[in-house]
């Protein structure tokens, strides 16, 4: 699903990212962690294709970004609320139901699916500034999921949301999973990334270490352990 | 279609802004209805006074003005002094001696004229005492002759030329247009720019601090389908705005309109969309509404200077370069000209071509700084 080789990402003099090298096959759950300001929503944006990367190549789905082709196999969940505050929950997933290139039927159809998906079914004609925290972030998800990718991007889906959703969130990310979808979720939460298949842990703009939570475990302890060792590297 | 998608959801966050469609639409009616108000209630009455004047210009003068008599100049000092009199005319050894108050412009080139047409008046009278005295004497002068030589003499008796007053017509216009008829067509561009100019840019650069750009880009939408759908959106709103301010300004403000109403109509819509692209295009040199907005008083307001309101024949050059630069200089000439001059399509083209050429470079530079958003 994606590959990414000696990709470096710089913003005038300042290197955000350097060399990073990975690669996701279908149907995983991979957790990008790393301490905040690490370069996680770089590589996001990245893979998305909203910046040309400065050096490296990064395939996703067997095309080079950045690419307008790829946009409708990837949903994103942005780390703010993206939404249109003066138009229901409708009409946000309408826009963007129709950018993604929803015909009528299966548009109004994939509406209702999602909201259901992301219990919004009752608020759904609500102008979103009437929306808590909470609501917006499952609309942002709704709209990720609104056109059927095949690969969600999701740039901390869970920040500023109550455990019990939380909870839902990531049964949700499970049930994707099952129907084949690959799921690259940033968090720096560690109990979120114990849930995921793979970790990428990026620190200081590299990309340090690759295995899933068990490996981690053991090599440092915990994987808290292993957040606060590298960050002393 | 994915402009039609844009330009539907551009409409449909507007009609939720009732605050938003109010400022569009009545705002400009409004300051217009104001400044139109301030500009017919100015008044070029003036009381003049006079010291010991002949009396045949002081009638003369008393018929065009209103005077006020003093009966020492010291007196009449005074009234000037309080304002009361805008000039005060005394007489030296059988000429006039005028003295202009001098704090208010209009005010003294009103005096001015009065006291100049009243000059001219009485010289008229005097011209013709004169000439009726000379026929007279010329007239003696003959029945002389003839008594002393026996003999007619036919001298031509002289010719009084004619006083009568000049025939002036108006080629544009009546003689009772007024300055706010003059400068209304260059307003009506400028309320239209700076409204849509204020809100296209607010509106763009909400999307762009709020994320919904990014989203937006991250979907697989064309970039120029987001300027094109924002243009599609606006061009509603600014449709009604300005077929209101039409004809409220023609209808209600009875300002002369000789001009086609679908030349002004399409004049005004390209206006709007310079506005539309220039408000997109500075949104992106800006992170937060306050930086937006402090463009206006550089790059809108001084276009107000340009736009026909002040007569710039003998401004130094890098003024006139300036004036050039400003796409709301060739609007107001455009409008100018339909709705004074009565102008069509083949006189003002060049005005619709240089605007045309202002929105298409607003437009390129805009898709070329969204490129920083999305590469592709």
């Amino acid at each position: 699903m994606i590959d990414v080789t000696h990709y470096s990402q710089t913003f005038g003099k300042r290197t955000v990212l350097s060399d990073v090298q990975f690669s996701i096959g279908q149907g995983e759950i991979v957790g990008l962690i790393g301490p905040s300001g690490s370069g996680k929503t770089t590589l996001i944006k990245s893979l998305i294709g909203l910046q040309q990367p400065t050096t490296g190549t990064i395939m996703v789905l067997g095309t080079k970004q950045p690419s307008l082709a790829q946009a409708e196999n990837i949903g994103y969940m942005a780390q703010s609320d993206a939404l249109y505050e003066d138009l229901t929950a409708r009409g946000n997933l309408r826009y963007f139901g129709k950018l993604y290139g929803l015909k009528k039927a299966r548009l109004r159809a994939r509406i209702e699916t999602v909201l259901e998906f992301v219990d919004l079914k009752k608020d759904a004609d609500r102008p979103i500034h009437q929306f808590s925290g909470g609501m917006k972030r499952r609309l942002s998800l709704a709209i990720a999921l609104i056109h059927e990718p095949s690969l969600l991007l999701l740039d901390e889906p869970t920040v500023g949301i109550d455990p019990a959703l939380k909870k839902t969130f990531w049964h949700e990310f499970e049930q994707l999973r099952q129907s084949g979808v690959t799921v690259l979720v940033t968090t720096h939460v560690m109990d979120e990334a114990e849930r995921c298949d793979r970790l990428l842990l990026i620190q200081h703009g590299r990309l340090i270490e690759a295995g899933t939570p068990d490996d981690l475990i053991q090599r440092f302890g915990s994987i808290d352990e292993a957040f606060i060792q590298k960050e002393r590297v | 279609m994915q402009i039609l998608t844009v330009a539907e959801r551009v409409i449909s966050q507007i009609f939720r802004d009732k605050r938003t469609i109010a400022m569009m639409f009545l705002a400009p009616l409004f300051v217009l209805f104001l400044l139109s108000t301030i500009l017919g209630s100015s008044s070029d009455d003036v009381t003049i006074g006079t010291v010991d004047v002949p009396s045949a210009f002081a009638d003369t003068l008393a018929s065009k003005t209103e005077t006020q008599s003093f009966k020492t100049e010291a007196e009449g000092m005074d009234a000037i002094n309080d304002q009361r009199i805008e000039a005060l005319i005394t007489y030296q050894n059988g000429q006039p001696e005028i003295l202009i108050e001098g704090g208010d412009v209009s005010k003294n080139a009103a005096a001015l004229q009065v006291i100049q047409e009243t000059l001219i008046t009485i010289q008229g009278q005097q011209a013709t005492a004169t000439n009726t005295k000379l026929s007279e004497t010329v007239k003696q002068l003959q029945q002389r002759l003839t008594e002393l030589t026996n003999q007619t003499f036919d001298a031509p008796s002289p010719v009084v030329p004619p006083t009568a007053k000049p025939d002036i017509q108006f080629l544009y216009g009546s003689p009772d247009a007024e300055l706010f008829d003059q400068i209304a067509p260059a307003l009506m561009g400028f309320f239209i720019f700076l409204f849509v100019f204020i809100i296209a840019g607010v509106s763009f650069l909400r999307e762009r601090s709020s994320g919904t750009l990014e989203r937006t880009l991250a979907t697989p939408l064309k970039r120029s389908s987001i300027v094109f759908g924002y243009f599609v959106g606006f061009f509603l709103f600014v449709t009604i705005q300005t077929i209101l301010i039409q004809l409220f300004i023609v209808n209600v403000l009875n300002v002369t309109q000789e001009g086609n109403y679908f030349l002004l109509l399409f004049v005004n819509l390209l206006t709007a969309s310079v506005a539309l692209s220039l408000g997109l295009l500075l949104s992106s040199f800006s992170r937060t509404e306050f930086q937006l907005i402090q463009f206006i008083p550089l790059a809108i307001v001084p276009q107000i200077f340009f736009s026909g309101l002040f007569d710039l024949t003998d401004a130094p050059t890098w003024v006139e370069v300036i004036n050039r630069l400003m796409p709301l200089t060739y609007a107001a000439d455009a409008l100018q000209n339909i709705m004074i001059r009565g102008a069509g399509f083949t006189d003002i083209w060049i005005d619709l071509i240089v605007l045309t050429g202002f929105m298409t470079l607003f437009v390129l530079l805009n898709m070329r700084a969204l490129k920083k958003q999305r590469p592709v």
